[in-house]
């Protein structure tokens, strides 16, 4: 390795291991709690089985043999805990064990695990606990639709069989549906990916963003696959437009198109090549390559993952906000969560206090909580939009997904003030019955 | 109780703190190694004590940001204790407990890569890589560091992140992987021109490493 290689690599070392050790002090007394008491039980069981052997040397001793009882029983405690499964309960807090089915035929039911991931069943969809372990589940979904969240970043290791499929999850969302008389499998996929296998898949199907899948067990006569209708497609969620209620086609974000004309005319260098391009119609009054054309077309179909993909290594400095913004939407969608929150950090270093730099605050708000679960930094980036766009046409999305972050990281008494908020300003609102149940239970 | 045992005892502050070894030497860690194999209770606390800091920094260079860092950690001490027969110079504590974090931190980097073989996911569709504790964020240039380790051989990226981030001298990048110098100058020739070649891609590390050649 030549010297100044070497010293280029020391130099960006130094810089990370600094970073890294602030990061490290700052979490290190709930690591030192978390790791002594395991450690100082097993070192207790040490010392006990040390004392009873003096004991019995030197002759009865009540108290030294009681003592390490008492260690022996925690180290074993300790190391018991480490190795429990997962357990989860249903509406309600009534535990769900192995071999037991959830549903119920004239409501929705909810499975909440320990380790924070969800399955919401719909009215008359069955799901079967076939098994728990320290990681995950495998489950059958026997009938109807849910919605699953599985926490990401956590190891998770879930399957989930539905006839003669089956779906395996590490971190994810997505809504799955099979209909049991025709044997058929929908899945929808809200962030992350996961794989598919069974019946006539003939390889295992991998599953993104933009990629709903359909199949059925009972048509074997002909190749089982990846559906991508148009149709399908185009309901594939976009910034601001995904809910909690039945996706809406996407739809151009409304504080965009005022960026788009605070920043017009945007001028950049423009390269030989693009010079050898025809002309296409652009906001920013440049002339794209025909890659950099591909990658925006790509990503206001649904192909998020094959926009970024091409997208990536565009200056975002050159970019028309919205353009920005939305290579931002392609990086989340497909799964790039670091890539987008970068993204959208950037949107809001180059463009601050504009609508664009709100609408990154927003997405990085719902990065945080939907693919993360960090909840606290999620419900910071909302207020963080409420503050900058208090009547924004994100408003009432931030404040609803506001709520949730703010029950979900333990922040009770300001989850409270923000359901009374979001009720007096959005009573019908799509969060409006998660907000009366959070006032219901303080 | 003998002399070295009555000595690690006597360095126990109080008994509320275990923050005992402050700045571990040769011959603080020959004691408190002493204290341990006499079955000294506080003595196990102050090996916590002085060492998890340690060897949760070496876990996280190697690793990066990562949900599993506290139960590697915990399985660090866990072992220390049960294997403390083996070490056989009681005043290089340290570099023994870098050595273990070292190995656990390869297992788990190897198990997770055998489990997406068994997977089938091609490499570019493999869900976003599990780097982030949840309160755990960094600059791009950090996580793009990661992020490209987690593309090098377990063998490469340890020897990578022990020596370039962790600043560890060639010989003892080679102690903790338990391996050889020249061995351990081949893989850091190796992981170095993938990182080099890779970063110069990376938008949050072209500043440091130079564009493209």
């Amino acid at each position: 390795m030549s010297a100044p290689r070497e010293q280029m690599l020391r130099r960006l070392g130094r810089q990370l291991a600094a970073e890294q050790d602030a990061q490290l002090a700052g979490s290190e007394e709930l690591a030192t709690r978390a790791a002594t008491r395991a450690v100082a039980a097993h070192v207790a069981a040490r010392s006990a089985g040390s004392s009873l052997a003096t004991a019995a040397q030197s002759g009865p001793s009540r108290t030294l043999l009681t003592v390490g009882a008492l260690a022996a029983a925690v180290c074993i405690s300790a190391l018991w805990l480490h190795t429990l499964p997962l357990q989860v309960a249903v509406t309600g807090g009534a535990p769900l064990s192995v071999d037991q089915t959830a549903g119920s035929p004239d409501r929705e039911v909810e499975l909440s695990f320990s380790d924070r991931s969800e399955i919401a069943l719909a009215r008359a969809a069955r799901l079967r606990l076939l098994a728990l372990t320290r990681k995950g589940a495998t489950l059958r979904l026997e009938a109807g639709s849910a919605r699953v969240h599985i926490t990401p970043d956590r190891g998770g290791d879930f399957t989930l069989h539905a006839g003669g499929f089956a779906v395996h999850v590490t971190g994810t969302r997505f809504v799955i549906d099979y209909q049991a008389r025709d044997e058929v499998l929908s899945v929808r996929m809200l962030e992350g990916s996961v794989l598919v296998t069974g019946c006539a898949l003939t390889t295992p199907q991998v599953l993104s963003v933009g990629q709903p899948f359909r199949a059925s067990c009972s048509d074997r006569s002909r190749p089982q696959g990846i559906s991508k209708s148009p149709v399908e497609v185009a309901h594939a969620p976009s910034l601001g437009t995904e809910s909690r209620v039945p996706p809406q086609p996407p739809t151009r974000e409304p504080d965009v198109a005022p960026a788009r004309a605070e920043h017009r005319p945007h001028t950049r260098p423009v390269s030989p090549q693009e010079h050898l391009e025809p002309a296409v119609s652009s906001s920013a009054g440049v002339q794209p390559s025909a890659s950099k054309r591909g990658w925006q077309q790509l990503a206001r179909a649904g192909k998020f993952k094959a926009a970024y993909r091409l997208g990536r290594r565009a200056q975002l400095a050159s970019l028309p906000v919205d353009e920005a913004l939305l290579l931002g939407d392609a990086a989340r969608l497909s799964g790039e969560t670091r890539a987008a929150r970068h993204i959208y950090e950037r949107v809001r270093s180059l463009h601050p206090g504009s609508d664009a730099a709100a609408a990154a605050a927003f997405a990085c708000g719902r990065l945080q909580f939907d693919q993360r679960a960090a909840y606290s930094d999620a419900a910071r980036w909302f207020e963080l939009y409420l503050r900058e766009r208090e009547a924004g046409p994100l408003a009432r999305e931030a404040r609803g997904r506001l709520v949730e972050a703010l029950v979900k990281s333990g922040q009770h008494a300001a989850a409270t003030r923000a359901a009374q908020t979001y009720l007096s300003t959005y009573p019908t609102g799509p969060h409006a019955a998660f907000a009366r149940r959070v006032l219901q239970t303080e | 109780m003998n002399r070295v045992g009555a000595s690690a005892v006597a360095n126990v502050v109080s008994p509320a703190s275990a923050a005992v070894f402050q700045a571990p030497a040769g011959d603080a860690d020959r004691a408190l190694v002493e204290a341990l194999r006499a079955g000294e209770t506080r003595a196990g606390e102050a090996l916590f004590a002085a060492y998890a800091p340690y060897v949760r920094k070496v876990v996280t260079r190697v690793l990066g940001p990562d949900a599993e860092t506290l139960d590697l950690v915990q399985d660090v001490f866990v072992i220390a204790l049960e294997s403390l027969h083996k070490l056989q110079n009681p005043g290089a504590l340290r570099p023994w407990l870098a050595q273990i974090a070292v190995f656990q931190a390869r297992g788990c980097i190897r198990r997770r890569k055998q489990w997406s073989i068994v997977r089938l996911f091609a490499p570019e569709k493999l869900p976003e890589p599990r780097i982030a504790h949840a309160d755990f964020e960094g600059s791009e240039a950090l996580v793009a560091t990661y992020r490209l380790l987690s593309t090098l051989g377990a063998d490469e990226r340890i020897a990578f992140a022990l020596r370039f981030i962790e600043g560890m001298e060639l010989s003892d990048v080679a102690h903790a992987c338990g391996v050889s110098l020249a061995t351990i100058k081949r893989r850091l020739a190796r992981a170095e021109s993938r990182f080099v070649t890779l970063a110069r891609r990376e938008p949050a590390l072209v500043d440091w490493i130079g564009g493209e050649p």
